[in-house]
């Protein structure tokens, strides 16, 4: 055979069948790299959104609740008007009628009377959990329940009190503070069922009935808005759609809601303690 | 044996014959009838794409910058010139009014207005600077993009008032959530344009969301 003939022979068919299954196993190895990458960017984009409506729900709340029941001039008559498991409305008297100045002894002018929770259209039965997944969290400061944070799944509000006012102390159970919701008779429902010092998905079971809803045991003490010193918040949000391979089974406590989601959406819980440096000044 | 070799050399240096050439001509031909249409389809999506990712960045940019100057950032949508423009500062008179004297040059390190250290305010971008007619406007969107869906859109297709997003120094939105819709094409029927909604919630987030006329939901 002449060095010609050589220079001239071309791949084989098996050299050329090995590259085409050597580079269909490489681009396969990238493409994957690929997806996966983009699934977690595309989470990640939703966590992120849903994070900060989240804090930003979370640092309205928190600020106006705080100052529930400020009363330089202890006439206003500022105090928590509804401690409801899911909504909550209280005045404070911080500004003057053009609501530029220092308080003027009333409750009726700007951002001193605020509602916050779900308007009946978003939850019609009143659980504090949005009838279609997601709804915008709303607060009235007057003019009706304006949407202030959209994307919120749940919310939830417990009190602490203190029914004997003038010991300064907020009422323990076991030595755990009470943390309750008003039941249907005008009292307080201590959430803790169990006792545990947690308020968690066993108290379901603990108060009796099973039913996903934390019912509480009484207290015995009667609700007195005026009573209450610290007020806790449960914000429950979710991603704004499902997320890929990705199925949420837990568990979320909201207030007295327990809720088991069985879907793709991602979501977010986060429960704080506002202490009303206000209520229970003499 | 010396004629083999001839004949073979002389396979071996030709080059294409002119049925091969045109056989290549030809299916070049097919693939660009084929690709030009896509593209010119892909086009005015594309360039409408970018005027959204553009105004996206640009009230993040006025995020930022209001939380790492603790003043307030504005961007300003005008609807009528077709623009919008990000705003650092209220201008002389104090008040954020919109085009007014917003746009007037900042004051620069000697913090007073009118000094030759004056900052010039960044141009308005144009929307039809992208070209394919974007322009605000909603397209065959029939719900608008708000979480609740449904609901009128605004008549400009601004849905923040008097048309200006405030950031604060907290980093979220003074007011009201509010949205932006943007579409190409606006010389075609509304059935053949694409719609974005850049929107601003109270909570200082911000979205891009795309109107999928198949699925009737913008995502």
């Amino acid at each position: 055979m002449s060095p010609e003939a050589g220079e001239k022979k071309g791949f084989t068919l098996v050299e050329l069948m090995i590259v085409m299954a050597v580079s269909t196993i490489v681009m396969t190895g990238i493409y994957t790299v690929y997806n996966t990458q983009q699934k977690s960017f595309v989470t990640q984009e939703e966590v992120a959104g849903m994070q900060q409506n989240l804090r930003a729900a979370m640092y309205f709340m928190e600020r106006e609740i705080m100052s529930a029941g400020a009363d330089p001039s202890k006439t206003a008559g500022a105090t928590i008007v509804t401690s409801g498991s899911t909504t909550i409305n209280f005045t404070m008297d911080i500004t003057d009628n053009a609501g530029t100045g220092n308080p003027d002894d009333d409750v009726n002018d700007a951002n001193e009377n605020i509602t916050y929770g779900f308007n009946a259209a978003d939850d019609a039965n009143g659980d504090g959990i949005a009838d279609a997944g997601a709804a915008p969290l709303r607060r009235n400061n007057g003019g009706g329940l304006q949407p202030f944070i959209e994307g919120v799944h749940a919310i939830g509000f417990a009190y602490a009190y203190d029914t004997n006012p003038g010991d300064g102390f907020i009422d323990t159970a076991g030595g755990n503070v009470i943390w309750a919701v008003p039941n249907a008779g005008g009292g307080w429902n201590d959430l803790d069922a169990n006792g545990d010092g947690a308020i968690d998905a066993a108290d379901d079971a603990a108060d009796g009935v099973p039913d996903g809803v934390l019912t509480g045991v009484s207290t015995g003490d009667t609700v007195n808005t005026a009573d209450i010193r610290s007020v806790r918040i449960w914000v429950l949000v979710r991603s704004d759609r499902e997320v890929v391979d990705y199925r949420n089974t837990n568990t979320y406590v909201v207030g007295r809601q327990v809720i088991t989601p069985n879907d793709g959406f991602r979501r977010r819980l986060l429960s704080t303690i506002v202490q009303c440096r206000n209520m229970g000044l003499q | 044996m010396k004629d083999n070799d001839n004949e073979a050399t002389r396979k071996r240096l030709s080059g294409f014959s002119l049925v091969e050439l045109m056989i290549a001509v030809a299916i070049l031909g097919i693939l660009v009838a084929v690709g030009v249409p896509a593209f010119i389809d892909w086009l005015p999506d594309y360039r409408l794409k970018r005027a959204a990712n553009d105004l996206y960045s640009t009230l993040q940019q006025a995020r930022l910058e209001a939380v790492r100057f603790n003043s307030s950032c504005v961007v300003y949508f005008d609807t009528v010139a077709q623009t919008y423009q990000f705003l650092r500062d209220p201008g002389p008179n104090g008040t954020w009014d919109g085009g007014g004297d917003d746009t007037a040059p900042r004051p620069g390190p000697d913090g007073i207005y009118g000094n030759a250290d004056d900052i010039p305010e960044r141009p308005p971008v144009s929307l039809a600077g992208y070209g394919s007619n974007v322009a605000y406007g909603h397209a065959a969107a029939n719900i608008n993009a708000t979480d609740a869906g449904g609901g009128a859109f605004p008549p400009d297709e601004v849905s923040f008032p008097n048309n200006f997003v405030e950031f604060n120094s907290r980093g979220m939105v003074n007011g009201l959530s509010g949205y932006v819709y943007f579409q190409n094409k606006s010389n075609y029927p509304a059935a053949e344009r694409s719609s974005f909604a850049v929107s601003a919630l109270t909570s200082g987030r911000i979205r891009l969301q795309k109107w999928f006329s198949s699925s009737g939901n913008w995502r």
